[in-house]
């Protein structure tokens, strides 16, 4: 399942939800990933339930299990290569305002909740 | 939130860049199993696999390893067993592990040479070069 418009989402545990979502600006902080990846902080176009999410995404399950959905792809980078069509980044911290925010949870309730 | 390592080949002929990555892959794993990785249908031979119609596809060294990929998605023992195949009309992406092993970086080397070598023989038509 794509998202919808221009929908994005950002996957992580529930240390990353908690952490995040404690705030009511969400921001989601760059970091290195592995793989010689970009330092940024990153996120993707497909949505929750979306078939193969983890692997396409080269997440273990625990990374996927919850999510937050918002709007707006400003000043997001596509990742280099094929896969930039579905992972963008940001090279610093990003800021999502309350009014970019669509949905954040349970991955599997967001997921029924956006259908 | 993103893992693995990409190797990113640039090529206008993606389809025939992607079947030369099976091929290699089939040389590396003779009982490979093919994933298309938008709709999770999956075929065990290699001349099955709808070259044509997949953009995304996983390849999996054989059936027990696509087996504990679905039980368990990404775990450390699954290292060296999964590659990712991702393409556009630029480029070919290869994904595998954070940090690939001796036989998934000679399989990337083998599929980077693969592609080098099919296109040079590619007609200029079939590159999507203007004659």
């Amino acid at each position: 399942m794509e998202g919808k418009d221009d929908t994005l989402f950002h996957y992580t545990d529930v240390d990353g939800y908690n952490a995040i979502r404690s705030q009511p600006v969400w921001v989601f902080k760059a970091s290195q990933p592995p793989g010689k990846r970009p330092f940024g902080a990153y996120f993707t176009t497909l949505g929750p339930g979306t078939t193969l999410l983890a692997r396409r995404l080269g997440l273990p399950k625990q990374k996927i299990e919850y999510v937050f959905a918002f709007n707006g792809s400003a000043n997001l980078i596509s990742l280099r290569g094929s896969r930039g069509k579905i992972v963008l980044y940001c090279r610093e911290n990003y800021q999502v305002e309350q009014d970019r925010q669509v949905d954040s949870g349970p991955m599997t309730e967001v997921a029924e909740r956006l259908q | 939130m993103i893992g693995g390592s990409d190797f990113v080949i640039p090529t206008l002929a993606s389809g025939a860049a992607f079947d030369a990555c099976l091929r290699t892959i089939r040389r590396h794993w003779p009982n490979a199993i093919f994933q298309d990785a938008i709709s999770g249908a999956k075929v065990d031979r290699f001349d099955a696999v709808p070259i044509g119609r997949w953009m995304e596809m996983f390849a999996y060294r054989d059936a027990a390893a696509a087996r504990d990929w679905d039980e368990y998605e990404l775990i450390p023992e699954l290292a060296g067993t999964m590659v990712h195949l991702t393409r556009s009309g630029s480029d070919i992406t290869i994904t595998v592990d954070d940090v690939p092993g001796p036989e998934i970086k000679r399989m990337v080397d083998n599929m980077q040479r693969a592609i080098r070598m099919d296109i040079f023989t590619l007609p200029a038509s079939v590159q999507g070069i203007a004659a």
